[in-house]
């Protein structure tokens, strides 16, 4: 393989997810080129890097905020706005009828 | 009733039955992931508690069209980044509120290093920096990868596109990282 086809497939190389003939003629072309070299130890490097960010707690009642969210939506529309509501969509309706 | 051992499918078969308190298992069980890359995309911490909250409301108000021939996860990460793409183009740079530098302790075996330490923050504030200067399709498919270890098949149920296209554009992402690390790299290549 030369250095154009080996730097295709560097990142599968990094995440270890190329066949195995394939995985062991990039890495003898590795053995022999210190510039794929190079870019396949930056990648992986990259790739450290951010596999390694702290995981962030979410706030202490995150729960606690979204299910009150979620039943306040669960709940069914309330008589008021059920009786009042269509009453005033249909009080403009009505009169332009009459109009 | 809440039920630890249930599986996130039948969570879900719950809560479309009407069972709004199953409801609260899922974002036990997914909040963190959730909270994590919104945050990572974000870059600011208030911003991502916002939009976490809205990602599992969403989630909830379309129950019913959740057909389960995914990972629950997989639905959410999608509703996840539609959220944070709206916020991210109204967010202002310049107002990203960091997680504090004590939510990143590092976890240590022994005594840990206050040097070791602060120096690790550190770095993890450059990579936090150099995620929020990538182009965001980037960031995401790094985010998925190299974050949260998702699979190239579920990254590809995700996105909606093709595996190959997964790899190519994960590493495109890769490259523009170490582009965007390169100062510290070179300063680290100095050092040593």
């Amino acid at each position: 393989m030369n250095c154009e086809e080996v730097q295709k497939y560097l990142s599968d190389f990094v995440d270890k997810s190329v066949d195995v003939e394939r995985f062991q003629e990039i890495e003898s072309h590795l053995a022999g080129c210190e510039i794929c070299s190079d870019e396949m130890a930056g990648l992986a490097e990259c790739r450290r890097l951010v596999a390694s960010l702290a995981a962030v707690e979410p706030p202490i009642n995150f729960t606690t905020r979204v299910m009150a969210q979620v039943r306040e939506a669960a709940r069914p529309p309330s008589l008021w706005k059920h009786w009042f509501f269509p009453l005033q969509t249909k009080i403009p309706l009505q009169a332009t009828a009459l109009v | 009733m809440f039920v630890e051992g249930i599986g996130d499918a039948e969570c879900v078969r719950r809560v479309q039955r009407g069972d709004t308190d199953s409801f609260e298992l899922l974002v036990r069980r997914h909040q963190k992931a959730v909270f994590n890359l919104v945050y990572r995309l974000l870059g600011d911490y208030d911003e991502a508690a916002e939009v976490a909250q809205e990602v599992f409301l969403s989630a909830f108000k379309s129950i019913q069209q959740f057909r389960g021939d995914a990972n629950f996860s997989t639905w959410l990460y999608r509703i996840g980044f539609n959220h944070a793409s709206t916020r991210r183009k109204n967010l202002n740079s310049t107002q990203k509120r960091q997680i504090p530098l004590e939510g990143t302790e590092m976890i240590a075996d022994g005594p840990v290093d206050p040097a070791k330490s602060l120096e690790h923050k550190e770095i993890q504030q450059r990579v936090q920096q150099a995620l929020d200067g990538l182009d965001p399709q980037d960031a995401r498919i790094i985010l998925l990868r190299d974050l949260q270890d998702v699979s190239y098949e579920e990254i590809a149920e995700i996105l909606d596109i093709p595996i190959g296209t997964v790899k190519s554009r994960l590493h495109r992402a890769r490259q523009a990282l170490k582009t965007m690390l390169a100062p510290y790299f070179e300063a680290n290549r100095k050092a040593s």
